[in-house]
């Protein structure tokens, strides 16, 4: 079976998934459930951070990510979207 | 009667119309949320087609209010007819096609009896025969995605896709008998309203 192409909002997408999933999650947890190497992760957290869709927990010297009301609102609209698609059998 | 059926072709044709805009709309506002591709040509697809009923709805009106005229030559009515459908068709063809090209590119990742009395060539077969191919091709691929994943929304696009299908085939034969023309409006303008209803139910499945 060949592997699938992730387009970047594919990606966006998964780590916001990621971090839904457990209210707050630790870059580790996101890394695996996203399936992204180290530095594509954080590459890709800083533009989330940046866009507003994710926010930056520090406890102690750990750091933890959690979707702001932006991100929450874009997955919910993603889905909307990813559903109509996937009637047309259009995969996102 | 016929004035009637005059009055439900241009009402079946605008309807139609407004919703390939919703659709097509919509498709819009997934291709700038998403970023994908296929959403863009699916809104290219169902403007245009908008697009050419509207058009045809319009030119309908105009040539109606032209014949009422006394001195009307209907030569050049008939000319307008000719041009307006052959335009149209082309229209509708290009929709199709961008329609049929998510599709293979998917794949390769994974009118009343007046009218059709006045215009003899209100529609013309060779367009038609190009446009049933193309909904042929989208609704096998539909078939085959509803089977894959027997879902609802999957089932009314497939539904859309067959019922615009066989509007055009009886667009075809309405040449021979132009009560199958009225059908085929009927039979387009479910297709529609089967894809509309996809649309509103996954915007409810979700909120």
């Amino acid at each position: 079976m060949s592997r699938q192409y992730r387009s970047k909002v594919r990606i966006y997408v998964d780590i916001m998934k990621a971090i839904k999933k457990d209210g707050e999650a630790k870059p580790t947890r996101i890394l695996y459930s996203a399936n992204l190497s180290h530095s594509r992760l954080i590459k890709y957290l800083d533009f989330l951070l940046k866009e507003g869709f994710i926010r930056e927990i520090k406890i102690k010297n750990s750091k933890r990510y959690a979707l702001t009301e932006k991100g929450e609102r874009f997955l919910r609209e993603f889905r909307v979207f990813e559903k109509f698609a996937s009637a047309f059998g259009i995969s996102i | 009667m016929i004035a009637e059926l005059v009055r439900l072709d241009i009402y079946t044709e605008v309807v139609s119309a407004i919703i390939c805009f919703a659709i097509g709309h919509f498709s819009l506002r997934g291709y700038r949320k998403t970023g994908e591709k296929s959403l863009m040509y699916l809104y290219f697809g169902f403007i245009g087609l908008g697009i050419a009923m509207f058009f045809r709805g319009t030119i309908y009106v105009f040539l109606i209010m032209l014949v009422r005229q006394p001195q009307t030559n209907l030569d050049a009515v008939r000319q307008i007819s000719i041009y307006s459908s052959f335009i149209c068709g082309i229209i509708k063809i290009f929709s199709y096609g961008s329609m049929a090209y998510i599709f293979s590119r998917q794949a390769a990742q994974k009118h009343p009896y007046s009218a059709l009395a006045l215009f003899p060539f209100i529609f013309n077969p060779f367009i038609e025969s190009i446009s049933l191919i193309l909904l042929l091709y989208i609704s096998v691929q539909c078939g085959m995605n509803f089977l894959f994943d027997r879902e609802t929304n999957k089932l009314l696009v497939l539904m859309g896709f067959v019922s615009l299908f066989l509007g055009h085939l009886l667009f075809l034969f309405s040449v021979a008998k132009a009560t199958l023309y009225v059908a085929g409006e009927i039979f387009q303008l479910g297709g529609l309203a089967s894809m509309l209803t996809m649309t509103i139910k996954v915007n409810k499945e979700v909120k």
